[in-house]
């Protein structure tokens, strides 16, 4: 079978993939569909608004708008080359449909090929979603011509694959010392690591910043922007190329265009040649692991029975509860982002104090941040803490327990977690004299009704949109989930805002609420019925849940 | 035991199980034959409670499984067919889970634990992460899993399916231990060695519908030939391609 004909195949099975199903599938996917759409129309008007305002500052905003488009090519960079190297291993090694095509009589330079393609195409993919909407924003305020947007094409496909034929030689490389099946547990905790370190210095450098924070010196600090992200180590990298490429044809200086458009062009072609030769022959010569070997043993130490503090909580909640723990604690991919953010809610109370300037934070910001803390955090951990069971769902469904009884224990992780998470931290601002204690407990309150609601949307959706066959992380619910969660967060701060402002009692629009604990009581019931509805109705939904895995 | 009557699963027009009715008494071991695609999975999830019969009921010990869900599947344990488990847990952890959501008393889990992990020759691996096992273990810890609540109906889909032959041995002597014990076992299965070895009594399901009922000599003495075995009145029953349009393609 020729190449064209085997690529033909895949696609034709990608498309299949998409178009074919039950209609409730294609509905599914065409709202998914839009959302994707709407995503790519709002970034662009955002990135055309932002870029728009930039222009209208003379040079120091033009300096700015070109220090953005390279960030974003740096961006595309990054991703792509994190996704390249999480999917090499994937499609390389692990894909279902290698054992027939290396088993069928075909040259395995020719399945290497089309690998190499399946590759590219999915790891260019969501930075490709995120960079050309702001690129394509920044070409409409800067009036460019139809060139730009030719240009604009044909420059980040050329630059797209420099990340990937570095990061399939990087994921070949890590799949000769991880097992395929361990390199996006291993990648998830080095992501988890550097996203943490990144925070950690933004903070140690965020009083020095504060103090120059104020209007007027605006300009100046675009044209140190401006400075800064076309220096030093920034000035290395081949995102430059493609972005000077763009801001010269967006100023209309074709000439200038064409150097920049050489180095990537002949950047891009030796980087994939040496990929493609070096690459694949690290694959055919059996250099990397072929098999997804990592089935070392792992012993787990036993634990006894439960310590006094947990009794209270009835067996089977008790139960499900630690088991669900057990599946996020000894998922890295699953804990990762769990810890981070809980590390950095733990160390941020000893940051916000510093700076000579910091004169405390105002109750409303304070209210408000550990609603949204408590109410994203809850909503997006129950709704994994219920499809994290994935296929071994079932035996939550045989089980002769009642779903409302389940479901709570799966959102008890959620609430659990969260309410310690919030109550720790407004502990630590109290301690540290950030905010008042009796802030601190009206800002625990608060946390606490959110928290109840957010879990028991989240299992909402879990069980709704749960995608009961994922493998990994990002999979475990369908797009529609996706779309879902986004409306609840979108809805929250609507009415967040909207409670806020009926409680602000501040002048020219500056949100200074008088909460009452009469209002936060009120608050609380109204949580309290939502979150019950929300349960019962999904206890509702579980008992007539048909299991045809 | 457990008792089907008219029991129908439709998906749209297509007719995944048809009016099955059939009882199966206590302390009985049940073997539920049939071909790729017969229904054999339906009827058993529908059995569990999994999927909701379009119409017909399902009665275990006297509990309607659609009326009184709580009560009938506290009394069912479930082998699927393929060992489905909770990866990230050790063997251990996970039939103590199960246990634990059919409120199995702690002292009473830690023997029976102990017991079925001998008996099934996993006591070395009980601590090591599910994940870490071999199919084969996966599906011995799913039977772990079944019977630590010591259930009355163990229903059983493809059981033996990946077991080495040392294991499948010890599965079907557990099942016939467990008959022995007043227990009733349903289980589906591919192998008709097996059923004929150790079902008391059979059943073959075809394009839907139970089509044979009854001991393997019952069916056999059915077909009217001497010597035939369980085999030929499967196929006869089921039908498929005659020994001769096989050899025909072969060489065609």
């Amino acid at each position: 079978m020729s190449l064209w004909k085997l690529i033909a195949y895949r696609f034709k099975i990608g498309v299949a993939g998409l178009t074919r199903g039950r209609i409730s599938r294609k509905i599914a996917r065409a709202v998914g569909l839009g959302g994707l759409i709407f995503i790519m129309v709002f970034l662009t008007m955002g990135a055309y608004a932002l870029f728009a305002v930039l222009a209208s500052l003379g040079q120091p905003g033009v300096a700015a708008s070109a220090v953005i488009v390279l960030l974003t090519f740096n961006a595309i960079l990054v991703l792509a080359l994190i996704f390249d190297i999480l999917t090499t291993t994937g499609i390389f090694f692990l894909s279902s449909d290698l054992s027939l095509l290396m088993a069928a009589p075909l040259p395995t330079s020719r399945v290497f090929a089309v690998k190499y393609l399946e590759a590219m195409a999915s790891a260019s993919f969501v930075s490709l979603l995120i960079g050309l909407p702001i690129l394509v924003g920044y070409g409409i305020a800067a009036h460019a011509s139809v060139v730009f947007f030719i240009a604009l094409v044909v420059v980040t496909a050329v630059f797209i694959t420099i990340p990937i034929s570095v990061g399939t030689l990087c994921g070949m490389v890590v799949s000769r010392f991880v097992p395929a099946a361990r390199v996006r547990e291993v990648l998830a905790v080095l992501s988890g690591m550097i996203g943490l370190g990144l925070w950690i210095a933004v903070q140690v450098f965020k009083p020095a910043m504060a103090r120059t924070a104020d209007v007027e010196n605006f300009s100046v600090r675009l044209q140190a922007l401006a400075q800064g992200g076309t220096g030093g180590f920034l000035s290395m990298l081949p995102s430059r190329f493609p972005a000077e490429v763009l801001t010269s044809l967006a100023a209309g200086n074709l000439t200038r265009a064409l150097p920049p458009l050489l180095w990537l062009v002949a950047i891009s072609g030796v980087m994939l040649v040496a990929s493609l030769v070096v690459a694949q022959r690290m694959y055919l010569t059996g250099w990397t692991r072929i098999t997804p070997a990592g089935k070392r043993t792992r012993r787990i130490r036993r634990t006894g029975s439960p310590s006094r503090l947990w009794r209270f909580v009835p067996t089977v909640e008790r139960s499900i509860l630690r088991t669900t723990a057990h599946l996020f604690l000894r998922d890295p991919q699953q804990i990762m982002p769990v810890a981070t953010l809980t590390i950095m809610m733990a160390i941020l109370p000893f940051f916000m104090g510093r700076g000579s300037q910091f004169v405390g934070l105002r109750p409303g910001v304070v209210l408000f941040a550990a609603a949204t803390l408590a109410f994203i955090g809850s909503l997006n951990l129950a709704m994994s803490a219920v499809v994290i069971d994935g296929r071994a769902f079932w035996w939550l469904l045989v089980a002769p327990r009642s779903s409302l009884r389940k479901l709570a224990a799966k959102s008890l992780v959620a609430v659990g977690f969260f309410v310690a998470l919030t109550w720790a931290l407004l502990a630590g601002f109290g301690a540290t004299h950030v905010i008042g204690w009796k802030l601190a407990l009206k800002a625990g309150w608060l946390s606490a009704s959110s928290t109840i609601l957010g879990a028991s949307l989240g299992i909402t959706i879990g069980l709704a949109f749960a995608d009961w066959e994922w493998d990994i992380p990002k999979r475990m619910i369908k797009l529609a989930g996706r779309l879902a969660l986004v409306l609840v967060g979108g809805a929250y701060f609507v009415v967040a805002g909207a409670v806020l402002g009926i409680f602000s009692s501040g002048s020219r629009g500056a949100v200074q609420p008088d909460v009452r604990w009469a209002h936060l009581v009120a608050i609380a019931a109204g949580s309290a019925v939502l979150a019950v509805t929300a349960l019962l109705f999904s206890a509702r939904r579980m008992d007539k849940m048909e299991w045809t895995l | 035991m457990l008792t089907l009557t008219n029991l129908t699963k439709r998906y749209g027009k297509f007719v995944a199980v048809d009016d099955l009715s059939l009882e199966v008494r206590s302390g009985e071991l049940f073997g539920f034959l049939g071909p790729n695609g017969a229904g054999k999975t339906t009827t058993i999830k529908m059995i569990c409670g999994l999927l909701r019969p379009t119409s017909g009921t399902v009665q275990i010990a006297g509990y309607d499984i659609q009326k009184e869900p709580l009560r009938a599947k506290a009394v069912l344990g479930l082998v699927p067919d393929s060992p489905v488990l909770y990866k990230k847990l050790t063997g251990r952890e996970f039939v103590r889970f199960v246990g634990e959501l059919y409120a199995v008393d702690a002292k009473t889990m830690a023997r029976r634990i102990d017991d079925l992990l001998k008996l099934l020759d996993m006591a070395a691996s009980a601590d090591d992460i599910i994940e870490t096992y071999s199919h084969g273990m996966k599906q011995k810890a799913s039977l772990m899993a079944a019977l630590i609540h010591d259930p009355k109906l163990v229903v059983l889909d493809e059981p033996t399916v990946s077991l080495d032959p040392r294991s499948a041995k010890i599965v079907k002597d557990v099942l016939k231990a467990l008959c022995t014990m007043g227990k009733t076992v349903f289980m589906s299965t591919h192998i008709l060695e097996i059923a004929e070895r150790v079902c008391d009594r059979v059943g073959i399901i075809n394009k839907a519908k139970l089509v044979a009922v009854g001991t393997t000599a019952e069916l056999k003495s059915r077909s009217g030939e001497d010597g035939v075995s369980l085999e030929d009145v499967f196929l006869e029953l089921t039908g498929g391609p005659e020994e001769e349009e096989v050899i025909k393609f072969l060489s065609s």
